[in-house]
């Protein structure tokens, strides 16, 4: 019916909103549940997880988003079809939750799915869309993870907008991740949607590893190279969270997938049992100066510069503001390596000098253009800071 | 995420559900208010015009569905979340317009659309359609026209499965009539999702866009059947510049294609020869025989601007049309055995307009029809 109101009326109504403008100015840093606990989360979990976060200095290094991620909810919505958190594994319920989170100054995360049950089979958004932004924002809750389990033959863009507008419409500022695994190309679409959208598949503890649907944090990132023109303040491509001190990883690739992130200006959600972490682990988690790469208000997203397969080496770079660099330099080889950076081959950098600090040493490390040579392990790397100096 | 969950569960979780099954066996058949009053529709109208199709006998005839089209919503949700009628048009609620139509035998029927706003820019479904499901079941709705404006680059099958899926979960049998204007081919996918879906873009009271609107419907008899009905538009019969040879043709044709036969009329004000139209039970017959075959194109007679439809009827009879589409009387002759479809030697024939026998087959049959009229003839096997 009526094409022909539509002809008229289609152009001069304003139909789409725009997401929540002025969140996730940096990249979001917080703590998610699924990376260690999947299904197997509780009040308590979270409790614990939010305190200890306070004591380990998570908190205060900028992890202030506690997600919870798929199981949360109940198996069925409510009669009036809203949603209800699991009455055994959160007995005080959502809105409780999120304010043990504020009170301890953390926002709260939540997730759920555009499709019509989410991955692990709980209800989904679909077609309850605005009811459950509506509830979100009385729980208080302050980010959506957005899945795409479910969704049928649904357009991903159109489908994502949707929750974008329902958030909108709740009225409370939300950041909204979007989990459609890079399938409909986000960063073409995604800007005006969401502050956050995933690049690729599901990350997993591993250096290089491939499983059918997740792989380890050297293929996402390999997966990142091109897209770094789509970040900036409040829009990120989001490589999935991090898989630092979980089983699968050395502490030497724990290290280098943080530096990685930090350089991607990736979101930096970690995924491991905060509770029990080594103190190493803790230390790459809040090393402050690999934070401030990934922090940095310019929002550059960092790039791969070089690649020498023969030589085990790659570098990448991070514009920063005031025209400082970050340098990711990874030994890809399975063995330790003497490398050297010759800072006049990297032909981005415009200042004549700078002083050069290592940011895991946390040591200034000599002048560029001196050449600088260090010895790096397998699959570690030189996370190295470029000042320009006189 | 956790693509590996789905892998195990979304076949184990029945993520889709059904549509109602048997909510129209035969074509819904009723009134809308869209053709005639667009926005200006009230509470005070619907009444009116359901007492006068009990009075004029449409309601007995079979038109029961009384359907609120486009404008008939407040201009905003409430602060849940949820639709309200217009509080000027409809002062005394939804819910109990939807009690006056079923306290007189009527089904009620409610419009609104798959996109962010309906076409006329009230409020949209989209993102709300298991709320709104429910709320139109908590009125007593029996069939939801759903449009298709402001979509945006959304995929139709899928969209409209939400609806679909929500009004089951809502959980008052309804009928869900689709209106995305034929964009997506509905009829390739909308058997499961709904009763019935439009076919083309909207009609309109001329008669060259009736047959605009018939041609389309060429190739798709395939796909309707009990429960799931192509839906070549509303009624414009007695409507703008449709002479009454034209309003007749425009309702035998939509009889020959089992269309759903919703008039869009003002029924309040309408002539004796309209209303013989509308309520004609021998021509209404055709359109919901029980088999449910959609009618289909058999001959275009260029020369003599004539053409044949023929729809299959239970018991081995026959609805036969000859339109005369041309501008002056056509005298025509059907020679039996040209109809090959027929598979007996030997049918009664009767004209249903002038409700009168008219011979047997073989003889041949011959008839004038006047310019956009039509010789309607049901064919019953026998000596």
């Amino acid at each position: 019916m009526k094409k022909l109101l539509c002809l008229f009326l289609c152009f001069s109504i304003p139909v789409f909103a725009r997401k929540f403008d002025g969140l996730a100015t940096t990249p979001p840093m917080g703590w998610n549940t699924w990376n260690t606990f999947a299904s197997n989360i509780s009040e308590t979990l979270v409790e614990q997880t939010a305190d200890t976060m306070v004591a380990s200095g998570m908190r205060d290094a900028g992890y202030v988003y506690i997600v919870l991620d798929d199981t949360w909810m109940a198996m069925k919505r409510d009669a009036n079809g809203d949603l209800v958190g699991d009455p055994v594994k959160f007995p005080h319920g959502m809105k409780a939750l999120g304010d043990y989170l504020h009170a301890r100054g953390f926002k709260f995360g939540i997730y759920n799915c555009a499709g019509a049950t989410t991955c692990a089979g709980f209800p989904g958004s679909r077609g309850h869309e605005f009811q459950d932004a509506r509830l979100y924002a009385s729980w208080g809750v302050d980010y959506l993870k957005y899945d795409w389990c479910d969704h049928g033959t649904a357009n991903g863009p159109e489908t994502y907008r949707i929750m974008s507008d329902a958030l909108t419409a709740a009225g409370r500022p939300i950041v909204f991740s979007l989990c459609e695994w890079g399938q409909n190309q986000p960063w073409l679409w995604a800007e005006p949607v969401g502050h956050l959208w995933r690049t690729t598949g599901d990350i997993y503890a591993s250096y290089d590893g491939i499983n059918k649907w997740s792989s380890g944090w050297k293929v996402n990132l390999d997966k990142q190279v091109g897209l770094e023109k789509y970040a900036g303040p409040g829009h990120w491509n989001d490589p999935d969270m991090l898989e630092v001190g979980n089983q699968g990883l050395t502490l030497a690739e724990s290290r280098a997938h943080f530096s990685f992130w930090c350089l991607l200006a990736a979101p930096l959600i970690a995924g491991n049992d905060v509770r029990v972490m080594t103190p190493a682990v803790r230390d790459i988690l809040t090393n402050k100066d690999a934070i401030a790469v990934d922090q940095d208000p310019l929002g550059h997203q960092g790039f791969r510069f070089l690649v020498d397969t023969k030589k085990g080496v790659e570098i990448w770079a991070k514009e920063l503001s005031n025209k400082e660099w970050a340098v990711c330099v990874l030994n890809t080889g399975k063995a330790p390596a003497s490398l050297t950076v010759n800072w006049s081959d990297l032909t981005f950098l415009d200042a004549q000098y700078y002083k050069v600090r290592d940011l895991w040493s946390k040591k200034d490390v000599g002048t560029a253009p001196t050449p600088y040579t260090a010895t790096v392990d397998s699959h570690d790397v030189l996370f190295l800071r470029l000042t320009p100096s006189n | 995420m956790k693509r590996l969950l789905p892998l195990f569960l979304c076949i184990a979780s029945a993520g889709f559900g059904q549509k109602f099954e048997n909510v129209a066996p035969t074509p819904p058949m009723g009134w809308n208010s869209w053709n005639t009053f667009q926005a200006g529709i009230n509470e005070a109208l619907i009444e009116q015009t359901a007492e006068a199709m009990i009075a004029n006998g449409m309601r007995d005839a079979g038109y029961v569905y009384v359907n609120l089209d486009d404008t008939w919503s407040a201009k905003e949700r409430d602060a849940n979340g949820d639709l309200a009628g217009d509080p000027v048009k409809f002062p005394h609620g939804m819910k109990a317009l939807g009690d006056f139509l079923h306290a007189r035998g009527f089904k009620f029927g409610i419009y609104n659309c798959a996109g962010s706003l309906t076409c006329a820019g009230f409020p949209g479904e989209r993102g709300h359609e298991f709320q709104d499901a429910r709320r139109y079941a908590s009125w007593g709705v029996d069939y939801l026209k759903e449009d298709w404006c402001y979509t945006g680059t959304a995929n139709a099958p899928e969209t409209y499965r939400i609806m679909r899926d929500a009004l089951r979960e809502a959980g008052r049998p309804m009928v869900l009539s689709l209106c995305e204007w034929g964009q997506s081919r509905p009829w390739l996918w909308g058997g499961p999702v709904a009763e019935l879906w439009r076919t083309t873009e909207d009609i309109y009271p001329s008669y060259n866009r009736v047959k605009q609107i018939l041609d389309l419907q060429v190739g798709l008899a395939g796909y309707a059947g009990p429960g799931h009905w192509n839906d070549p538009d509303m009624l414009e019969v007695g409507n703008g510049s449709l002479t009454f040879a034209e309003s007749r043709a425009h309702f035998s044709l939509w009889c020959m294609l089992a269309a759903p036969l919703i008039a869009g009329n003002d029924v309040r004000h309408m002539t004796p020869e309209v209303r013989d139209i509308l309520t004609n039970r021998e021509v209404i017959a055709l359109d919901q025989d029980p088999l449910g075959r959609e009618g289909f194109r058999f001959r275009v007679d260029s020369k003599n601007h004539v053409e044949i439809w023929a729809k299959e009827l239970s018991g081995g009879e026959w609805g036969i049309c000859l339109l005369n589409n041309g501008s002056t009387p056509a005298a025509y002759t059907v020679d039996w055995q040209d109809i090959t479809f027929l598979s007996g030697q030997y049918y009664h024939l009767r004209d249903l307009w002038a409700k009168a026998p008219v011979g047997r087959t073989p003889a041949l049959y011959t008839t004038t029809i006047a310019p956009h009229d039509v010789a309607l003839l049901r064919l019953k096997p026998g000596y």
